[in-house]
This record gives C-alpha cells, sequence and structure tokens, in this order.
C-alpha cells in the first residue's frame, strides 16, 4: 500500500470516526452508526499501521 | 425452509487466513455429524475460500466482498455514503437467510461488530460479538471468554487451535474429522514418496532462509534420499524456490511453487513421505492427510497452539537471522525422515505438540495456573515473594471494592462505576508488577466484562460474586504465615 493511500485512508477512517459519533449524540434512524463502526472496523483491517498488534499475531 | 434441509441454519464467520480455515475443517465435520439436516454455510474472505475446497461438511461459501466496501473509499472524494450502502446490502443478505446459529471463529474485533450485526436480526450466538454500545467484546460462552483471556501475544495458552474451534462449536472431535478429503482428480503424474517442502510462510519473519534450505537439502539428497524433493509453495513465493532450487543443485528437486491449487495438496500429501516447512497453510493441511511434518518454527509462533498433529510430526524451532549450520539441519531431516527423532527436536505427544525443550519453571507456573482456573487442574505451587505479595495487594483491593459495594447497598446512595475503572487499573499495574498472576489477572478482568450492566441492583450483586471468586483464587497464594517468617528473616 503506497503511502498516499495509507495517508487517505486513515483520513477516511477519522471522518467515520467523526459520522459514528454524530450519529450517536442525534440518533438519526436514516444512518445507523453500528453499520458506520463495522465500516470503520473492515477498514482498520486493510490499513497495516492501523492493526492491533494482538490481530497481527493470529 | 429450504428444500433439502429440514434443521436449523448455521453460519460460520471465519474471516481468518488459510491456516485456521483449515483448523476450523475438524470442527465443521463435527458440526455435520452433531446436525445432520442443517444447512451450513460458512462467511470467508474471497482470497482464501479456496481452502473450503473439498470439504463436504458446508452448504454454501458465502464471500466477504472486503474489496467491494473499501473500493468507494479508494476511488470516490467521498465514498463513505456509497460504501456503507454496500455494507447494508451484505448485511441484509446475511439476515435474509434467518440464521438460527451464528459461530464467529474469528477472534477479530471487525468480525464481533459484524456477528453482532446478524445477531441483532435474532440469531443465537458463539463466539465474539460486540455492539457499539458496550465498551468491550461480548462473550456468550466460556471458549470466547477464554480465548480472550488466555490466547495470544504474551498470553499463555496451551491448547492447540483445533480443540479451541472444537469447543467454541460444542463439539467432540473424532478421528474421521481430521481426515482428507473425497476428492475426485487425477492423481497419475504426482510424485510418489516425495519429500515435501513449503518454501514461504504468511511473513517473511517466518521464513526459513532460502540458502540455509537449499544447502539443506542438497546434504540431504547426497545423504542418500532416494526419491523427489518437491518444492510447494504460493506464487509469490516463486523467487525462494528458485533460490533454493540453485542451492541444493540436485535434478531430484522439483519445483511446483505456485503450479499446485490448495485442493492438489491433499492428493500430494496422500503419496507423499513428509512436509517440511512453516507453521502455515500447508502444515495444517498435512495435518488432515495425517503426513508427518517437521515444523519449522520461527522464534515468535506459539507451535503448541497451531502445531502439526499428525503422528510422528515434530517441530524445529528456530529464529531466521540464527539458523543453524545446512549441514547440521541436514542431519536432523535425515534422521525424521527415516523415522528417528533427535533431540533437536520437538516431539508432537498425543498429537498435540508438546512444550518440554523451551520451558521454564516460570512458563510452567504460568500454564498450570491457567490450567487450574479454566481445566480443573491443580494450584502450581509459588515459590516466590513476589507473587504472595502480588496476591496479598490483589486481596486489599478486591475487599476495598467488596466494602464500598456493601456501603452503597446499606446507604442506598446510588453506585460510582469508577471504582470499578480505579480498581481494574491498579489491578492490571499489579499484574505488571507481578507477571506470574497475569492469567489470574487476565481471568478476572475479561469476567468483569461479562458481567450485566443492569440493572444496578443486579450488576452489583454479580460483581460481589465475581469479587468473592477472585479473592478464592487469591487466597490460595496468599499465604500470611509465610509471609511474616519472610518478614521476621529480613
Amino acid at each position: 500500500m503506497s503511502a498516499a493511500l495509507e495517508k487517505k485512508l486513515i483520513g477516511t477512517l477519522k471522518q467515520l470516526e467523526k459520522l459514528e459519533s454524530d450519529l450517536r449524540k442525534r440518533q438519526m434512524p436514516e444512518t445507523d452508526p453500528q453499520r458506520v463502526r463495522l465500516l470503520a472496523e473492515i477498514l482498520k483491517e486493510q490499513v497495516p499501521s492501523l492493526l492491533p498488534s494482538t490481530e497481527k499475531s493470529r | 425452509m429450504q428444500d433439502k434441509h429440514h434443521g436449523i441454519k448455521i453460519l460460520i464467520v471465519q474471516l481468518a487466513r488459510l491456516g485456521d480455515i483449515y483448523m476450523t475443517w475438524p470442527s465443521i465435520r463435527a458440526l455435520r455429524r452433531k446436525h445432520p439436516d442443517a444447512e451450513i454455510h460458512v462467511l470467508v474472505r474471497p482470497r482464501f475460500q479456496d481452502a473450503l475446497k473439498g470439504l463436504e461438511a458446508i452448504d454454501r461459501v458465502v464471500p466477504f466482498p472486503t474489496r467491494g466496501f473499501v473500493e468507494p473509499l479508494i476511488t470516490l472524494a467521498d465514498g463513505i455514503p456509497k460504501a456503507l450502502e454496500i455494507v447494508d446490502q451484505f448485511i441484509e443478505s446475511l439476515t435474509v437467510e434467518c440464521y438460527d446459529l451464528v459461530i464467529n471463529a474469528s477472534f477479530s474485533e471487525m468480525s464481533s461488530f459484524l456477528t453482532h450485526e446478524i445477531e441483532r436480526a435474532g440469531s443465537q450466538v458463539r463466539g465474539w460479538t460486540r455492539s457499539i454500545f458496550h465498551n468491550n467484546v461480548h462473550f456468550p460462552d466460556e471458549i470466547s471468554s477464554y480465548f480472550h483471556a488466555q490466547v495470544g501475544v504474551l498470553k499463555t495458552n496451551r491448547v492447540h487451535l483445533v480443540d479451541l474451534f472444537a469447543a467454541l462449536f460444542d463439539v467432540d472431535l473424532a478421528k474421521v474429522d481430521l481426515a482428507p478429503p473425497m476428492l475426485n482428480g487425477d492423481k497419475k503424474n504426482l510424485p510418489e514418496m516425495a519429500a515435501v517442502v513449503h518454501v514461504g510462510a504468511s511473513d517473511l519473519g517466518k521464513t526459513a532462509p532460502a540458502l540455509f534450505l537449499g544447502r539443506a537439502l542438497k546434504k540431504f539428497i547426497e545423504m542418500g534420499w532416494p526419491f523427489p524433493v518437491v518444492l510447494i509453495g504460493a506464487k509469490g513465493e516463486e523467487f525462494l524456490a528458485r533460490e533454493i532450487e540453485y542451492h541444493a543443485q540436485s535434478s531430484q528437486v522439483q519445483n511446483l511453487v505456485g503450479l499446485t491449487p490448495l485442493e492438489d495438496l491433499f492428493p500430494l500429501f496422500e503419496k507423499a513421505k513428509f512436509l517440511l516447512g512453516p507453521d502455515s497453510g500447508p502444515m495444517h493441511i498435512a495435518t488432515l492427510a495425517n503426513l508427518p511434518s517437521l515444523c519449522l518454527s520461527a522464534a515468535e509462533v506459539k507451535f503448541w497452539e497451531t502445531g502439526p498433529r499428525a503422528a510422528g510430526s515434530a517441530v524445529f524451532p528456530f529464529h531466521p537471522d540464527h539458523v543453524p549450520a545446512s549441514e547440521d539441519f541436514a542431519e536432523i531431516l535425515w534422521d525424521f525422515s527415516q523415522g528417528c527423532t533427535r533431540g533437536e527436536l520437538i516431539l508432537a505427544v498425543d498429537q498435540v505438540p508438546s512444550y518440554d525443550l523451551q520451558e521454564t519453571p516460570q512458563d510452567r507456573f504460568d500454564w498450570e495456573l491457567v490450567n487450574a482456573i479454566y481445566f480443573d487442574g491443580a494450584f502450581p505451587v509459588c515459590e516466590h515473594v513476589g507473587t504472595v505479595l502480588g496476591a496479598e495487594k490483589l486481596l486489599e483491593l478486591t475487599h476495598f471494592l467488596k466494602e464500598q459495594i456493601r456501603m452503597t447497598q446499606r446507604t442506598g446512595l446510588s453506585w460510582t462505576p469508577d471504582f470499578v475503572v480505579r480498581m481494574t487499573t491498579m489491578v492490571k499495574a499489579v499484574a505488571e508488577v507481578v507477571p506470574p498472576l497475569k492469567g489470574l489477572v487476565n481471568w478476572f478482568l475479561t469476567e468483569n466484562t461479562r458481567l450485566p450492566h443492569s440493572p444496578e441492583v443486579q450488576y452489583l450483586q454479580a460483581l460481589t460474586s465475581l469479587l468473592e471468586a477472585f479473592a478464592k483464587l487469591l487466597n490460595i497464594y496468599h499465604l500470611p504465615d509465610e509471609m511474616e517468617q519472610v518478614k521476621k528473616n529480613g
């Protein structure tokens, strides 16, 4: 993965975290914060530097 | 209800890599035996779905489309709405199946959020699951809790993953579960009696250097090995194979790297004499094919969790930066090929690699403590004053928290969750200073996350029971008379 792509994905991850937090506060029915979090977790698995060390080991 | 099935519908979530998928095979077969009429689906990453080819116990492979989820995030300026739409569609496609049971065999954060999505639709769950409204992963069964507390980096587990999966699936394994699949195909052109060598591993840190392997194979052949030496591996490992071939300098070496689909390894292994390779996918295929394997286990790999299980297998621990002389290893390999083993090898005992060679007294204490907490083993005798002092400190913390609960109940004041947060921080700190108590502390911290958090009355009762159980275990290592004597003696 290129450094530029990794940077873009880390930026997207921050956006997703903010979106999840906003959704939890505002309780907007159209978007489910659990799904936003799931997408964030999927994305984390694609960025090696974001993987927790415990998952790298398995 | 499906046409041919009249039993329950089960989804197995296995989003790990090849090795874990093959180690799940025995449990899936046992699950099929337990539920002969069930419809069994397995969710896997498309990259690894070939590892399910030949597994007759399943009805459907469901690909987990990682690329589809992530692609809009890469290609579009604001890809989040599109990616969320794809996530929604995928979850819909799973929930519409109305699974009766979901078994999450992945043990990852992401898989726990995914499993919760299916759980929300009413499925019963085994394995990790997690809602965003909980601070921690939820462990619906004992084995999920054990895995969280005791398996992984710097943890003490010694139970093989094949057995952990069986416990997670709630099945008893039989000999037929550890067997190769019934595959039809032409086996005529496969080499016979071969020494098969898997040249790569999931990462370079687990891979034996090509120069070392090539020279060892050269000497091994010169010692009189009369059959082919077959190199296997993935396409990306071709460069390693070429280097090994170059150093081995023998026409007996057949390079099949990049040419053998995973399912072809079963017939190859059926005809082979043994496998040499790292703790990786082919090693687990060899377990199913009952092919004796010599596992080249890199230092950080816990071979007792994932090592070969076929009869006659052994483990050779090595560090990629400090490999032994190729000639010495060739002799070890020769003896192994003749069914003899040498002191340098760790032997498989009762089909699970033993751990004798590298065990220190501390290792033994750590494992015996975990074994006592979870599996009714005897509690190990403690010979370190530090451990006794650590247990004493933890007991004080436990008594303090119990006292706070009692006061809350007596006065009717509302409970302050901060007490538990601070207590767990201090408990972790004690475990850092006194590592022998780590297994016990990990048990307590994990069980603490399993307590019902409402209503408050119920939570405080459950917390009190957990603290009492913790204190009971700590009391085993609380030896006031002995400590008094130590203090007297300075």
